[in-house]
């Protein structure tokens, strides 16, 4: 099982998730549990907040209704694990599953 | 308009060299001097101009509404005899209190900084002495001194920041805010960031204002620090913790105290 399905299965309340290379700005793998056509490009923006900031390792943006999580990972600092959850979502557990899959931890 | 004092002396004060000790010197164009900052390690010890009227015992007689102009004058007729230091001085007869000369010493210097920026126009000289004399806790950060600059030509907007920033600062945490309508990025109020430079201060608000752009509140892993930042229209709040979890013991503090999403 990939970190993506695993934070999905991990943190059940994930909107969606993906994997972003932080030199492109492409989304790398995704998986998204919303139909909402914001969700893609909300991940994005966040992803993009990283990547001329090398010196940025993590970065959780609380919206009104939701908030994302970014994180480097472990084996490659240009890629980043970016998830997004409803504000109603544990936001620890949310932020430290999303770290340490993106540091390469398996569950 | 002028730019703000605080930026200029800022500016100044990072071309010192790292740990020196002397002063920044103004002249006049007819080569008086029109005044000085004196500077030991990178702290601000003392600033003093030719413009400034009120002497250090009227602001310490201001911040210490119990003191006497007899008490005052006698200390300071003692001083001059013996040679010693008027503040310490102030200090060891039980006269004023630590703080109060902190405030009074800080005021004063960031009066005589006002002149000296905004009615002298030559540049700054840099005459390094051996010297080093000043007590460290009565010398001032580029934050302290930066903040004390802005509440004198901001009193308004520095205040806002100030209550702000009390308001969200909690156990662990530390904080500045800055006016997001000046490039200079200058503090308008710090707590427990007199350790930091001013521009280490001004990075951390860059960055947070760029993830700012796409959410109200934002909680970064910036190098060793854990910064948390959040904006009205002029002004940019940064909490920072660091040491053990710091990141989440501040996006648990922030969740719980300050998110502007939850108003």
């Amino acid at each position: 099982m990939n970190q993506l399905d695993q934070l999905t299965e991990l943190a059940a309340d994930c909107l969606g998730a993906a994997w972003v290379d932080t030199r492109t700005g492409q989304v790398l793998e995704q998986r998204l549990c919303s139909d909402d056509p914001a969700l893609l490009p909300a991940l994005q923006s966040a992803a993009a907040v990283v990547s001329e900031r090398s010196h940025l390792s993590q970065l959780v943006l609380f919206h009104e209704a939701k908030f994302e999580v970014v994180a480097r990972a472990g084996q490659d600092p240009k890629r980043v694990l970016v998830a997004s959850f409803p504000t109603s979502a544990n936001l620890g557990l949310a932020v430290n599953v999303a770290r340490f899959l993106a540091a390469g931890g398996q569950s | 308009m002028n730019a703000p004092a605080a930026a200029d002396v800022i500016h100044e004060l990072e071309r010192v060299p790292d740990a020196s000790s002397g002063a920044l010197v103004r002249h006049r164009p007819d080569g008086s001097m029109a005044g000085a900052m004196l500077v030991e390690l990178g702290r601000v010890c003392w600033a003093v101009s030719k413009q400034q009227t009120r002497r250090l015992t009227d602001v310490i007689m201001d911040e210490s509404p119990t003191l006497t102009r007899d008490q005052v004058e006698n200390v300071v007729h003692l001083c001059r005899n013996d040679h010693l230091p008027l503040g310490e001085t102030l200090i060891a007869r039980g006269l004023v209190s630590p703080p109060v000369l902190r405030k009074a010493l800080l005021r004063h210097t960031c009066e005589a900084l006002e002149h000296l920026v905004h009615e002298e126009s030559s540049r700054w000289n840099w005459v390094e002495h051996g010297g080093r004399g000043y007590a460290p806790y009565l010398t001032f950060s580029q934050p302290e001194l930066g903040a004390g600059l802005n509440a004198r030509e901001f009193p308004d907007l520095s205040a806002m920041a100030e209550s702000g920033l009390r308001a969200a600062v909690g156990y662990g945490t530390r904080g500045f805010a800055v006016d997001r309508t000046q490039s200079g990025r200058t503090p308008l109020a710090q707590i427990g960031c007199e350790d930091h430079d001013a521009a280490s201060l001004a990075d951390l608000a860059l960055d947070l204002e760029a993830a700012l752009v796409t959410a109200p509140l934002a909680v970064a892993q910036i190098d060793d620090l854990a910064c948390a930042g959040w904006a009205d229209d002029k002004i940019l709040y940064v909490l920072i913790c660091d040491g053990d979890l710091a990141f989440n013991r501040l996006l648990a503090h922030v969740a719980r105290t300050t998110n502007p999403t939850k108003e």
